[in-house]
């Protein structure tokens, strides 16, 4: 560490200029930083629901449905269907749109007068129904049809739908925000609500622009502020912030330069580097001040300051690293797998300009007069100080009383642990408040959802037997509780049979449906429904938003279904959102605890290199583990949902707050090695020590609680339970961690080692 | 008497005819010699190879015969594929529409108030089909005179409904045949456009042997080669009738 840190010294200006100019080109590339709410893009693609899911989007047109809801005091009025039609013919015409399906321009198949058939649109476009007469008539023929109601209308007549595919080769958001404009810019005066996936995702990168553009501001304020009343210098508050600020520019420029974008998860990244990395300048300033005092001796003392704060800093910022690393193994989400990456070199970036850019600025400094003499005097009285006093009497004395209160919190923590749940639904990133859920819940109760459920079909479309075996599914998902608005192109052939006078049903020939086919070929409904050569189909079904259990029994039951039913003839295979959301309920777990594993096997290791003895190492992980176990069971009783941010939780818990243990511990053996007994070096280490990592973990927690200003939920209840974990692991540090040591009396360094006084 | 009419007539076209040319014509001129080059046949006898491009190029093809009297007597019928063989569209006049499925065995009418709607999975809608003069619903104007094309500007007459706000037809200025027309939306944007080509004289009248239809919004195309055209073979009435659909 000495060799490096005169290096450090030694080229102290080219260190500078070399980090301004890296900071310059990063900087650079962040102008071509992307913002991707794409959910499905988040999930990986060898999960086969989420490959199919792509493939329907891509071959169908379903990927991205944008649906606009028009609420009026009566569908069927004059003004109410020219509305609709004005509408359904402004976004037809609109470019991005693939099809628009709406009262006014739906496939109409029916039995006219004189046995006629009478394939038409629903409503002509160009004889709009005006008299009562024919909108009563209209109305009642409509709400017969189930085809129609509950899907274009709603029951009541007081809502209908205006169902968009956006074109798979456009930016969805793009389109999406041109919908909303341009239904808005008609003038009409009946509500609309924007809803389905395409929508949620719009919110969704509105939210990660407004919490990027807010939450960074907010917490390099809050953050000013905390350091200015501990330093009360301007070095203070500039140098802990640039270094992170040119960590994090580093970062963002090449997620950039790699075209990583920002997701709900990622774009925490700023707040979270911010949050855990400036300590790391702050422990080099603080060594700074109190050895650097002789101007003339300045490059000397930086030096030796730099060699001592060296190693705490690096280990800190390493296990932090690897806490932060663990994600990116075997991440179901990529978003998470990301995050990990980013977020981790994030970390090594601003411990490296930390050790290197920092010092070398501070080299050239002034010496703060008198610095530490004024600490000193100030800690006598510091309100704190007498703080960790207390603490000290309290965790020594009554280590017994610490340990059964632990092991009371643990206790109810572990009872809490099984009621964990897990979200996965994505409308539970928006508050209730918002748009988006009012348009949901709208959606819910009136259309009966708009979860895309969907199943593909390959086999020989035309044969009757396929098409029976379609409609024998599309009954059982009929039956599903929740599930509505199931359709396939097995319908139209049987509204087509029935009106060729055959009865509503599959035709008994593969050579009839073939000339019913005929006569709806090339009809954009279908176009959703079926593939050009007629040997795959879509069936279709919509899901309210409903809870995980219901999601998991819906897909348990279409898996059996779907198993017990595929044969040469037809094949099914399931996808949409229902089946998603189950791979990824289950991921969550499994994430959870393969990070938490990794993060605290690597820590494990660490910490035994660092003290050199098994005993140290795992008193060392205690506070972790409590403080895990803690937020956990927390979680489970106060029914905080796991989800893809508060996932993250346990493992950046592990990775920040095994500082905590690391100064504690080495603190104590360096109070052991210069002859102090047990008790004694305890009360010293808690006094010193436990001061700093006091003041650390109230700017970390400071910092993780903006996060409550931010729009997206799970960002936002990452932000509580972080910081609420981080309380724990700090506090379980300075009292769990001196009780244990002091019960069974661990010197935690060899005899050999220690001086004799 | 009728005789001289005609002849008469084909002097004055004979006289005016360089006069015109070389002159300015007038876009209702222009229009109505459009009409003539696809309306003036008494009847006419085609077979047809349609084929159905789709946006990535794939094709799928399937032939028809296609027998029509004046300009509302038509008969179609499908040759092939296999599946389709024997399907029958019958249009008479007053938008009297009726499909025969060979499959049922049955004859049904169809409503067919659907202008927008797709005929038989081709990129024409039933609107395209229809066999109306275009002077008899658009209002033309000349825009330019492009090289070998006159161009028009087609807007729709009032109380006519159309899928389309404006059409604009190149015509070639030797004869006033139409080889390509583009079909603009309701927002004013190129929705279709159609492409005449292999255009041949067959007995007394111009036909483009080749038409191509292109739907800009989907990507997808359809060709229309005629293989054979028979012209004034003096069809009957009862050519267009149930029985002859089912024969």
């Amino acid at each position: 560490m000495k060799g490096f840190a005169s290096f450090v010294i030694r080229f102290r200006l080219a260190i500078i200029i070399a980090t301004a100019v890296l900071t310059a080109f990063f900087g650079y590339f962040i102008k071509d930083i992307r913002i991707n709410p794409d959910v499905t893009t988040y999930l990986p693609a060898e999960d086969s629901a989420v490959s199919r899911f792509k493939y329907i989007g891509e071959q169908y047109s379903s990927g991205a449905i944008a649906i606009v809801i028009m609420e009026t005091d009566e569908v069927f009025s004059r003004d109410g269907i020219a509305h609709i039609n004005g509408v359904t013919t402004a976004l037809r015409e609109m470019e991005g749109i693939a099809y628009v399906t709406s009262l006014t321009n739906v496939l109409d198949i029916r039995t006219g007068a004189d046995s006629s058939i009478e394939i038409s649109r629903l409503i002509d476009e160009y004889d709009l129904p005006d008299t009562p007469e024919e909108l009563k008539s209209k109305k009642d023929y409509v709400l017969s049809k189930s085809l129609y109601k509950g899907r274009l209308v709603s029951e009541d007549g007081r809502y209908a739908t205006i169902i968009c595919r956006i074109n798979e080769d456009y930016d969805k958001n793009e389109v999406s925000e041109r919908i909303r404009e341009k239904v808005l810019s008609l003038g009409y005066d009946d509500t609309f609500y924007f809803e389905g996936m395409a929508f949620q995702m719009l919110s969704i990168f509105d939210f990660i622009v407004s919490d990027l553009v807010l939450l960074i501001p907010l917490i390099i304020l809050l953050i000013a502020v905390t350091l200015l009343m501990s330093f009360r210098s301007a070095r203070g508050v500039i140098l802990p912030l640039l270094s992170v600020a040119m960590g994090i520019i580093w970062t963002i420029g090449l997620m950039a330069m790699l075209g990583i974008p920002f997701t709900p998860v990622s774009d925490a990244i700023p707040v979270v580097l911010f949050a855990v990395g400036v300590a790391y300048s702050i422990h080099v300033i603080n060594k700074f001040n109190s050895r650097v005092t002789d101007a003339a001796l300045r490059k000397e003392q930086s030096v030796l300051a730099l060699s001592e704060v060296g190693v705490p800093v690096l280990l800190a910022g390493l296990t932090t690293f690897v806490g932060f690393l663990s994600f990116v193994f075997g991440a179901y989400l990529l978003i998470i797998r990301d995050f990990g990456i980013f977020s981790s070199l994030g970390i090594l970036f601003i411990l490296l300009i930390s050790l290197t850019f920092t010092p070398a600025v501070l080299s050239y400094l002034k010496p703060r007069r008198n610095a530490g003499d004024s600490a000193a005097e100030k800690d006598k009285t510091n309100l704190l100080m007498r703080l960790m006093n207390k603490l000290a009497a309290f965790a020594t004395r009554k280590r017994i009383t610490v340990l059964i209160l632990a092991l009371v919190l643990m206790a109810g923590s572990i009872a809490g642990i099984p009621f964990l749940k897990e979200k996965v639904d994505i409308l539970n990133y928006f508050s209730e408040k918002t748009d988006i859920r009012k348009s949901a819940s709208v959606m819910n109760r009136e259309f009966g959802g708009s979860v895309p459920v969907q199943i593909i079909v390959r086999g020989d479309i035309q044969d009757p037997e396929v098409l029976s075996e379609m409609k024998k599914l599309q009954d059982f998902l009929g039956r599903q509780e929740h599930v509505s608005n199931v359709q396939s192109a097995a319908d139209f052939i049987e509204e087509l049979n029935a009106a060729m006078g055959e009865g509503k049903k599959i035709p008994d020939s593969r050579d009839k449906v073939s000339n019913l086919w005929f006569l709806v070929e090339g009809d954009e409904m279908l176009a959703q429904l079926v593939n050009s050569d007629k040997t795959e189909a879509i069936i279709q079904a919509f899901m309210v938003n409903v809870e995980n259990k219901d999601y998991y029994r819906f897909d348990e039951a279409l898996d059996e279904y779907i198993s017990s039913h595929n044969s040469d003839q037809v094949i099914f295979a399931k996808s949409g959102m229902p089946a998603i959301y189950s791979s990824l309920g289950k991921s969550l777990f499994y994430n959870l605890i393969q990070s938490v594993i990794i993060a605290l096997v690597l820590i494990f290791i660490c910490m035994i290199f660092l003290v050199k003895s098994l005993k140290g190492a795992l008193t060392g992980i205690v506070p972790l583990i409590f403080s895990m176990l803690f937020v956990f069971g927390f979680m489970g009783a106060f029914g905080i949902a796991l989800d893809i941010a508060t996932v993250l939780i346990a493992s950046i818990t592990v990775g920040a707050g095994i500082d905590y243990s690391i100064h504690f511990v080495t603190a104590y053996r360096n109070f052991i090695k210069n002859g102090s007994p047990v008790e004694e070096a305890l009360t010293q280490t808690i006094r010193t020590s436990g001061k700093a990592i006091v003041i650390n973990v109230v700017t970390i927690i400071l910092g993780f609680l903006v996060l409550v200003f931010a729009n997206l939920l799970p960002l936002q209840q990452f932000g509580i339970l972080i910081a609420c974990t981080m309380f724990v692991s700090a506090f379980a540090a300075i009292t769990l961690m001196p009780a244990l040591i002091s019960l069974f009396k661990m010197k935690l360094v060899k005899n050999k080692y220690i001086k004799n006084n | 008497m009728k005789r001289f009419i005609f002849i008469s007539a084909c002097l004055v076209v004979l006289f005016c005819l360089p006069y015109i040319s070389a002159a300015q014509m007038t876009a209702a001129q222009i229009l109505t010699k459009v009409d003539a080059n696809l309306n003036s046949a008494k009847d006419q006898t085609l077979m047809t190879t349609i084929t159905l491009i789709d946006k990535a190029g794939k094709t799928s093809a399937r032939t028809m015969s296609l027998i029509q009297k004046g300009s509302d007597k038509r008969l179609v019928k499908f040759l092939s594929p296999a599946d389709q063989k024997g399907i029958a569209f019958l249009s008479l006049p007053n938008d009297n529409l009726t499909v025969y499925l060979p499959a049922f065995g049955k004859t049904r009418k169809i409503a067919s108030s659907v202008k927008n709607t797709k005929f038989a999975g081709t990129d024409f809608s039933y609107e395209d089909m229809e066999a109306k003069k275009y002077s008899s619903k658009w209002t033309p104007k000349l825009l330019r005179t492009d090289g070998s094309n006159y161009v028009l500007e087609l807007s729709l007459k009032s109380g006519m409904t159309s899928d389309y706000s404006k059409l604009i037809m190149f015509a070639r200025t030797s004869d006033c045949y139409p080889v390509k027309i583009e079909h603009y939306d309701k927002g004013g944007k190129l929705y279709k456009t159609i492409t005449a080509s292999k255009i041949e004289k067959v007995g007394n009248y111009l036909i483009g042997k080749e038409t191509v239809m292109a739907d800009h919004k989907t990507g997808t195309k359809t060709k229309m080669s005629i293989t054979s055209a028979k012209f004034d073979q003096g069809l009957t009435d009862d050519k267009f009738t149930e029985r002859e659909m089912i024969k």
